[in-house]
């Protein structure tokens, strides 16, 4: 499905859906591996991608309790259901969503 | 240009098919192989018992021979834009093409506490974290030059920052984040991140910096011997498969021969 640009603005009714949330930023060298990975997901999965840049949102990663990056957490009717903390192969994150 | 970081077995081998093919090649070490840790090898093919240390320098003279340039620097990142830039204590790299030759991973012994709170304090990358950590309290642990570089990068962040060392620490204590770290003198430091250096650049963290994908077996690669990242290969202890000298040698040299024939 399709990849979204979160902000603190939208985050909250994005996390109503089943969506993987990307924390990262561009300064990151893990993040920017793990974003062609999230590319494929959306692809092949029926999961939407919401990306969270932490140099524009720093609150919403401290609300989330991010401290390293890059982070993924699977949302569901706003609740957190999983989290990954570092970067990771598809499958990992196929896993995840299941 | 293609670099190759360790001079193991793995990477000597590679190189000098690389070279034997004209092309462009240098290998950086930093000279800690595991070979050099060796006592005796006895079950490599010509060479009868043998001193592992002695073995090594063997390997690094017979690609000095071929003129190919052995350079002492510990690689701490990898960067990339149009090529790779890889970030080493002394200097920087830049490279078209990066094989990794680094030996086995080695799986930490953690300090207590440091398991349960990576991710929630506990970092390994200052570049990757230390944003998280703008102007709060900060231990850097480790005493070595990546942990000097790691604490030069940090400097920048936050004006408090205390350095220790691995045997100063009892334990990391949190709640759902580190709160402080119990030293082995009873005293308790008030934390808010922890960034944790060995005394050299493990091969798992050096990994994780540059989004190099890695499992409990080591590097993960294709059926070419690349990453997850184009043109970064691995071979030898670094990859799955059998520790061996024998091993680590065939690896090199499929590795030169992928990348020959695809250039």
């Amino acid at each position: 499905m399709a990849i979204i640009n979160g902000n603190k603005n939208n985050f909250k009714e994005l996390i109503n859906n089943k969506v993987i949330v990307d924390f990262y930023a561009d300064w990151c060298g893990p993040c920017k591996m793990l974003s062609p990975v999230l590319d494929k997901i959306s692809e092949e999965e029926n999961i939407d991608i919401v990306k969270i840049n932490v140099d524009n949102d720093p609150e919403l990663a401290k609300e989330y309790g991010i401290m390293s990056i890059p982070t993924i957490i699977v949302f569901e009717n706003g609740e957190e259901k999983n989290k990954n903390i570092g970067l990771c192969s598809k499958q990992d994150i196929k896993d995840m969503i299941k | 240009m293609i670099t190759i970081i360790g001079a193991g077995p793995a990477g000597i081998s590679c190189a000098l098919y690389l070279k034997r093919a004209n092309k462009n090649v240098q290998v950086i070490t930093n000279d800690k192989s595991a070979l050099c840790k060796a006592k005796y090898i006895e079950n490599y093919y010509g060479t009868g018992k043998i001193i592992g240390k002695e073995l090594y320098n063997n390997g690094i003279k017979s690609i000095q021979e071929l003129d190919i340039p052995v350079i002492k620097d510990e690689i701490i990142n990898i960067q990339y834009n149009d090529s790779f830039i890889l970030e080493g204590i002394n200097n920087n790299y830049n490279s078209d093409i990066v094989v990794l030759a680094l030996g086995k991973i080695n799986n930490r012994t953690y300090i207590k506490g440091e398991e349960k709170f990576i991710g929630k304090g506990i970092s390994y990358c200052a570049t990757c974290d230390g944003f998280f950590f703008k102007d709060k309290k900060i231990a850097v642990i480790g005493n070595g030059e990546y942990a000097n570089k790691e604490y030069e990068y940090l400097k920048n962040i936050s004006s408090n920052i205390i350095r220790l060392n691995n045997d100063d620490i009892n334990e990391i204590i949190g709640t759902d984040k580190v709160t402080h770290i119990n030293l082995k003198n009873n005293t308790n430091v008030e934390v808010d991140g922890i960034f944790i250096c060995d005394d050299t650049i493990d091969a798992n963290v050096l990994c994780l910096k540059s989004g190099i994908l890695t499992n409990k077996d080591g590097v993960v690669i294709d059926e070419n011997y690349q990453t997850n990242i184009d043109n970064i290969y691995s071979c030898g202890d670094l990859i799955p498969g059998i520790k061996q000298i024998s091993k680590a040698v065939n690896d090199g040299m499929l590795v030169a021969n992928i990348i020959i024939s695809r250039r």
